[in-house]
């Protein structure tokens, strides 16, 4: 099963549910999909890693072919082309290599060249296949290395896509890949806040989800209230405990220690149960 | 020569903009006839507003901007279409004006 890991706020702990359940099973690849800081590393250091450059293919303009009809400008929609002094300008780092102005210009004038905007390491950490995508800076389009690295990791029965914070374009790639989600919140307000907002994107994509309550307090609260009233699974609580403060901190995997590792098996079963046998 | 300034309100004595793609309002003024008019931005709050702003002013024959910063991509595509850009000083639109035409505004 493929399960996209997503929280709408940063730092709810997508990692740290996210490594903890590529762990704990079997044939499972874990993807890390949050290009511009990926981090899974830290605990899932890999052995031997292969290193991957990623291009995207941009355009260029020959400009004894131009006419200036600015058909190219017009159509961008991230502005990367822009017409001055009798030629086109093209911004190389906001281009979201769609293609569309190579194939609008009329007079065939545009042509595409190689454009490197990060790379892919790949390697193994004990059974645990380790992908994880790293993004340039100053680069806008980290979902040409997302897609990539979902698609390198296909053959694997079991994929954790650990996703980046927002609702972005880099985390809609993993929602429409994933079988399901698992949404991963924290009691605060913020956690709540940017939680709902996720909500709203996954009912976009009419993907099943369930809610991950990380740094739990033993008392109720408005994120378990707003999920009995919503009807949305509450898959599984992880305690606030220093413990796993200190675990995490030292980059090692919860899931290694029995009482841990049974909350994850928890709320992968959990996970399981919310997607029918037919759709895997 | 056609002088450019973001202003953010549709009034030769209003503040400059802070930003320039960003500004609300763009001020024309003609050197030639002393007319100005207003451009109303429709991309103050979309994306890349830089660069939108920079076309807006070479597709309207700007030769000047007055602005109090700009960024590097919109520095890029000004300086293609051979627009000059100088610094704002405190004050109006109208203030910064005067100075542009007395020629006392350093580049920026």
């Amino acid at each position: 099963m493929k399960i996209a890991v997503l929280s709408g706020k940063g730092g709810t702990g997508k990692t740290f549910v996210s490594v903890n359940l590529a762990y704990i099973q079997d044939h499972a690849a874990y993807v890390d999909c949050d290009v511009e800081v990926p981090n899974g590393h830290l605990f899932l250091p890999m052995d031997r890693a292969s290193f991957e450059p990623v291009d995207v293919m941009i355009p260029s303009v020959q400009t004894d072919r131009c006419n200036g009809c600015r058909a190219c400008v017009d159509f961008c929609a991230f502005h990367a082309l822009g017409y001055a002094g009798g030629q086109v300008i093209v911004f190389d780092n906001l281009c979201h290599n769609c293609g569309g102005c190579r194939l609008l210009c009329p007079q065939k004038a545009i042509i595409e060249h190689p454009y490197n905007i990060g790379s892919i390491r790949t390697g193994n950490f004990e059974h645990v296949h380790v992908v994880s995508g790293s993004l340039n800076p100053g680069q806008m389009q980290g979902s040409a290395i997302i897609r990539r690295m979902i698609a390198q990791t296909r053959p694997f029965p079991n994929q954790i896509l650990d996703c980046s914070p927002g609702n972005s374009c880099h985390v809609v790639q993993g929602i429409l890949e994933a079988d399901m989600c698992i949404l991963v919140t924290e009691p605060t307000v913020f956690g709540a806040n940017d939680m709902r907002i996720c909500i709203e994107l996954l009912k976009l994509y009419n993907k099943p989800f369930g809610i991950v309550i990380n740094k739990s307090l033993d008392t109720r609260n408005y994120i378990k209230t707003f999920c009995r009233e919503q009807h949305i699974k509450v898959l599984a609580e992880i305690p606030l405990q220093p413990e796993l403060a200190v675990l995490n901190a030292n980059g090692q995997l919860a899931a290694k220690q029995p009482e841990y590792r049974r909350i994850f098996q928890k709320m992968l079963k959990n996970a399981h149960s919310l997607v029918a046998p037919q759709n895997l | 020569m056609i002088i450019a300034i973001p202003v953010e309100q549709k009034d030769p004595d209003a503040c400059v903009s802070s930003t320039f793609g960003r500004s609300g309002y763009f001020l024309l003024f003609d050197s030639q006839t002393n007319d100005f008019h207003f451009l109303e931005s429709t991309f103050a709050t979309g994306q890349s507003a830089g660069i939108r702003a920079a076309q807006l002013m070479i597709d309207n024959h700007v030769g000047v901007l007055i602005t109090n910063r700009c960024g590097e991509n919109a520095m890029r595509l000004l300086s293609a279409g051979n627009i000059q850009v100088y610094q704002t000083i405190a004050g109006s639109a109208r203030d910064n004006l005067e100075r542009c035409l007395a020629g006392t505004l350093s580049r920026l």
